[in-house]
C-alpha cells in the first residue's frame, strides 16, 4: 500500500516539475558555443517575447562546425538560429543553408553594423548572417621584461613598425636559468597558423587574401607581398629565433605565465589577464606595420544567422533582431560573450562609459578604438574551409624553416585544386 | 620498450642475474614506468593548480611541473559548478542501460550465429556485421541523423541509446565464444527437453562469464567514451555526456587547462575502476576468442 502511494505521489511530482509547454508557445532553438551569458541574455528576450521560449543549445568550439555541417546538410529544421563564423558565410551560402536577413531589419538599422561586418555576413548581395560581435589585434606587452632588457614600451596610442620589433625581439629573447634553452621569447602572434592573425603581413604590404572572383590564388598568395610578409614571419623564427617554433604550448598561455615579452593579440587576452591578476605590470599598444606600408588589422567575429528549413522563420528573425542590434546587442556585448561588439553605437560606449576610465579596464578603451582601424575582414569565398587548412599548413611549414615562396607556392597548387569544385 | 627487457631477460634463462644485469633491467624498468607515469603526474598537478600556472614550470619542463604550484581546488569547484556531476550520472545512466539492454540483444545475437543454421547466416554475418564494425562513424552520421530526426528522437533519451544497443563487435565476440562451448552440451540439454531459450539462459551464460564481462566493459567504455555521435543528436544540456562536458573547457579563445585535466582524471576514473577488477577475465575473453586489440 505504502509502496503504491509514494508511486502515486511520485508520479504527480514527475507530472508538477516536467516543462508544460503552452499549446502557443513557440519553441526557438539556438546552437552556440559555451558562451557564459547566454542564458541571462536570452532570458531578457523572452521576457520582451513572452510567446517565444529560446532553447540553447553550446557546444565546443571545434565541434561546433561539424553540428551546422551535419544537422543543415541532413535538411533538419533545427537549429532554427545559428552562431555563425563569419569567413563561413560564403560556403553557407553557396550551400543554401541560410535563410537572407534583409527583410527583417528597417531602414537604417544595418547602417550601425560595421561596413567590414556587413561586407563579410553577406553573399551575392544578400545579407545572410547578421553581424553580433567584431575583433580585432593589439599588441600585448610584458612590462618586467622589457625593463630587465632595458628597452622602453611602447605607448598606448604608439604603433610600432615590424622593422623595431624585429630589432627588439632578440633582445627580449632569454635563457633566464642558463641552461642553454630558450625560455622566454621576445615576440610572437596568438594564433601563430591563422589567416586571420597573419593575414596584415601581406595585405600591410599591399598583397590581397584573394582574386576578385573569390576563389583564384594564384599570382595573389604568391605575390611580391606575401613573399615579403611571410619571410618577415619566417625570420622571427628561424633567423631571429624570437619566437617558439614549437606551438604545443599557445602564445597566451606563455604570456600569461610570464614567458614572452610582447605578442600580437586579441582584446580577450585582455580580460584574461585582469581576471587571472597575473603577477607581472602588462600593457597594450597598436596593432604595427610596415614602414612603407598601410596599416591593416584583422577582424571579424561572430554573426547570426537562421536556417532556411526553420520552421519558426519569424519567431527565430525576432531573436536575430534581438541579439543584432541595439538593446539586445549591448546586452550580448555586456554580459553574453564578452566580445567586441559589431555595432557602432555599442561600440562607441567603450569611449563614454565609465568603467573603461581607469587601468587596466581603460586598455580596453584602446581596443575598442583599434577596432575602427584599417580593418580588412577574411576572404569571402565558398571554399574559406578548404583555403584557410592549407594555409595554416603552409605556415606551419614556413615556421619550421621551410623555403617561403615555396611553400605558398605549393599552397597555391593545392588551394586552387580544391576551388575547381566551386568554379562549375 | 619492453622488446628491449625481454630481451635482456631472455639473455639469462634459467640462471641467476648477476647484480650488474638486474641493476640494467631495473633501471630500464623505471625509465619505461616514467615515460608512462610522469605525463600523468604532470597532468594530476595540473588539475590542482589554478589555470595560469599551469604551464609555468611545463615549458620548458622543470620538475616542479609536477607538484601542483599553488594547490587549488579551483579547477574541480568550476567543473561541478557547471554540471559536470549531471554528465557524469547522465553518462553512467547510459552506459549501465546500453550494457543491460545491449548485453540481451548482442548475445543472443551472437548465439544465434554461432548455433543456428538460417538462411542468408553467411551474407548477414560478413556484410552488416563485420562490414558495420570497419565502417567510421563520421560516414554515416549524416543518415543516421535524418533517421534519428525523422523519430523526432533530437534531445532525447532513445536517440543516445537505441544506436548504440546492437553493437557488431560485440555480436562478433560473442559468436566466437559461444562457438567453443561443446554442442555435447547443448544437445544433451536439448533431449532432456529444454527449449532453446533455456539451453540459453542456463546452460551458455554460465559458461560465459568472461565473455559477458568483457562484453560489458566493450559497451560502457564505448559509451563512456563517446563524443560526436551524444553532441549531434542531444546537445541539450540537460543530456550532456561527460566526454562532451570536458570538451566544452576548450573555448574559442581560451583553453581552462586545468578543468579540461580535472575532467579527463575525474572521467577516467570510472573505467579505471571496472578495469582493474575484470582485468584477468577481459584478457582471457580477447585471447580465447582469437581477437586481439
Amino acid at each position: 500500500m505504502l509502496l503504491k502511494r509514494v508511486l502515486f505521489i511520485a508520479l504527480l511530482l514527475a507530472i508538477a516539475v516536467t516543462p508544460s509547454l503552452a499549446q502557443d508557445q513557440t519553441v526557438v532553438t539556438w546552437l552556440m558555443l559555451g558562451w557564459g551569458g547566454a542564458e541571462e541574455v536570452v532570458a531578457a528576450f523572452e521576457a520582451e517575447n513572452p510567446d517565444i521560449d529560446v532553447e540553447i543549445e553550446q557546444v565546443p568550439f571545434n565541434a561546433l562546425f561539424e553540428q551546422i555541417q551535419v544537422r543543415l546538410a541532413a535538411g533538419s529544421a533545427q537549429p532554427d538560429v545559428i552562431s555563425v563564423d563569419v569567413p563561413l558565410v560564403a560556403g553557407y551560402g553557396l550551400r543554401g543553408w541560410l535563410l537572407p536577413l534583409d527583410e527583417f531589419f528597417i531602414m537604417g538599422e544595418q547602417d550601425d553594423w560595421l561596413d567590414a561586418a556587413v561586407e563579410a555576413g553577406s553573399y551575392n548581395g544578400e545579407l545572410l548572417a547578421a553581424p553580433v560581435s567584431t575583433s580585432t589585434q593589439l599588441l600585448l606587452y610584458n612590462a618586467d621584461i622589457f625593463e630587465a632588457a632595458g628597452i622602453d614600451t611602447p605607448g598606448e596610442d604608439e604603433r610600432w613598425t615590424y622593422e623595431y620589433i624585429a630589432e627588439i625581439a632578440p633582445q627580449l629573447t632569454m635563457d633566464t636559468d642558463g641552461d642553454g634553452a630558450t625560455d622566454s621569447w621576445g615576440f610572437t602572434w596568438e594564433q601563430t597558423n591563422r589567416i586571420y592573425q597573419l593575414q596584415p603581413l601581406a595585405e600591410g604590404l599591399g598583397g590581397d587574401a584573394i582574386g576578385e572572383d573569390g576563389l583564384t590564388v594564384d599570382g595573389v598568395i604568391n605575390s611580391q607581398a606575401w613573399i615579403d610578409g611571410f619571410t618577415y614571419y619566417s625570420d622571427m623564427f628561424n633567423v631571429h629565433m624570437a619566437a617558439p617554433q614549437d606551438d604545443t604550448v599557445g602564445a597566451s598561455d606563455l604570456f600569461a605565465s610570464g614567458k614572452m615579452a610582447m605578442y600580437i593579440a586579441g582584446p580577450w587576452n585582455i580580460n584574461r589577464l585582469i581576471r587571472d591578476n597575473v603577477e607581472f605590470n602588462w600593457g597594450v599598444s597598436r596593432h604595427p606595420y610596415f614602414e612603407d606600408g598601410e596599416i591593416v588589422t584583422p577582424t571579424g567575429s561572430w554573426h547570426i544567422g537562421i536556417n532556411k528549413n526553420t520552421e519558426n522563420r519569424d519567431a527565430a528573425a525576432k531573436l536575430v533582431h534581438f541579439i543584432s542590434t541595439g538593446d539586445g546587442a549591448e546586452m550580448w556585448w555586456r554580459i553574453g560573450s564578452g566580445d567586441f561588439p559589431a555595432q557602432k553605437s555599442v561600440l562607441a560606449m567603450f569611449q563614454t562609459d565609465e568603467q573603461f576610465e581607469e587601468a587596466p579596464f581603460s586598455t580596453l578603451r584602446v581596443a575598442a578604438d583599434e577596432a575602427t582601424i584599417g580593418a580588412v575582414p577574411r576572404p569571402v569565398s565558398p571554399g574559406y574551409l578548404e583555403y584557410e587548412q592549407i594555409l595554416q599548413n603552409a605556415f606551419s611549414d614556413i615556421r619550421n624553416g621551410q623555403d617561403v615562396e615555396e611553400a605558398l607556392n605549393l599552397a597555391v597548387a593545392r588551394i586552387e585544386s580544391e576551388m575547381d569544385k566551386y568554379r562549375r | 620498450m619492453s622488446g628491449v627487457i625481454h630481451f635482456i631477460e631472455s639473455l639469462n634463462l634459467g640462471g641467476k642475474r648477476s647484480a650488474a644485469e638486474t641493476l640494467l633491467v631495473y633501471a630500464l624498468h623505471i625509465v619505461v614506468a616514467a615515460v608512462f607515469i610522469l605525463p600523468l603526474m604532470w597532468a594530476i598537478a595540473a588539475s590542482f593548480s589554478p589555470n595560469q600556472e599551469v604551464f609555468k614550470y611545463a615549458y620548458p619542463f622543470s620538475w616542479r611541473a609536477l607538484l601542483p604550484s599553488n594547490f587549488t581546488l579551483a579547477a574541480y569547484e568550476n567543473l561541478f559548478a557547471r554540471d559536470f556531476g549531471v554528465a557524469l550520472s547522465n553518462t553512467f545512466v547510459l552506459g549501465m542501460i546500453v550494457v543491460f539492454v545491449g548485453g540481451v540483444v548482442n548475445s543472443m545475437a551472437g548465439f544465434a550465429f554461432a548455433r543456428f543454421n538460417f538462411r542468408g547466416k553467411r551474407l548477414l554475418f560478413v556484410a552488416i556485421i563485420l562490414i558495420t564494425f570497419l565502417i567510421p562513424i563520421d560516414l554515416t552520421a549524416i543518415p543516421r541523423f535524418i533517421l534519428i530526426s525523422e523519430l523526432k528522437w533530437i534531445n532525447t533519451w532513445p536517440a543516445l541509446i537505441v544506436p548504440g544497443l546492437a553493437n557488431s563487435l560485440v555480436i562478433f565476440l560473442f559468436r566466437q565464444f559461444f562457438e567453443e562451448i561443446p554442442q555435447d552440451l547443448i544437445d544433451a540439454a536439448r533431449v532432456d527437453g529444454a527449449s532453446w531459450f533455456s539451453v540459453f539462459y542456463r546452460i551458455v551464460l554460465p559458461l560465459s562469464r568472461p565473455v559477458l564481462i568483457t562484453a560489458a566493459l566493450l559497451m560502457f567504455l564505448s559509451q563512456w567514451d563517446s563524443f560526436f555521435w551524444p553532441l549531434l543528436v542531444a546537445p541539450h544540456p540537460a543530456l550532456r555526456v561527460v566526454q562532451v562536458e570536458i570538451a566544452i573547457s576548450i573555448g574559442e579563445y581560451q583553453t581552462l587547462w586545468n578543468e579540461l585535466l580535472a575532467g579527463s582524471m575525474l572521467a577516467a576514473i570510472v573505467p579505471i575502476l571496472l578495469l582493474l577488477p575484470f582485468q584477468r577475465y577481459y584478457i582471457q575473453a580477447i585471447t580465447s576468442s582469437g581477437l586481439k586489440d
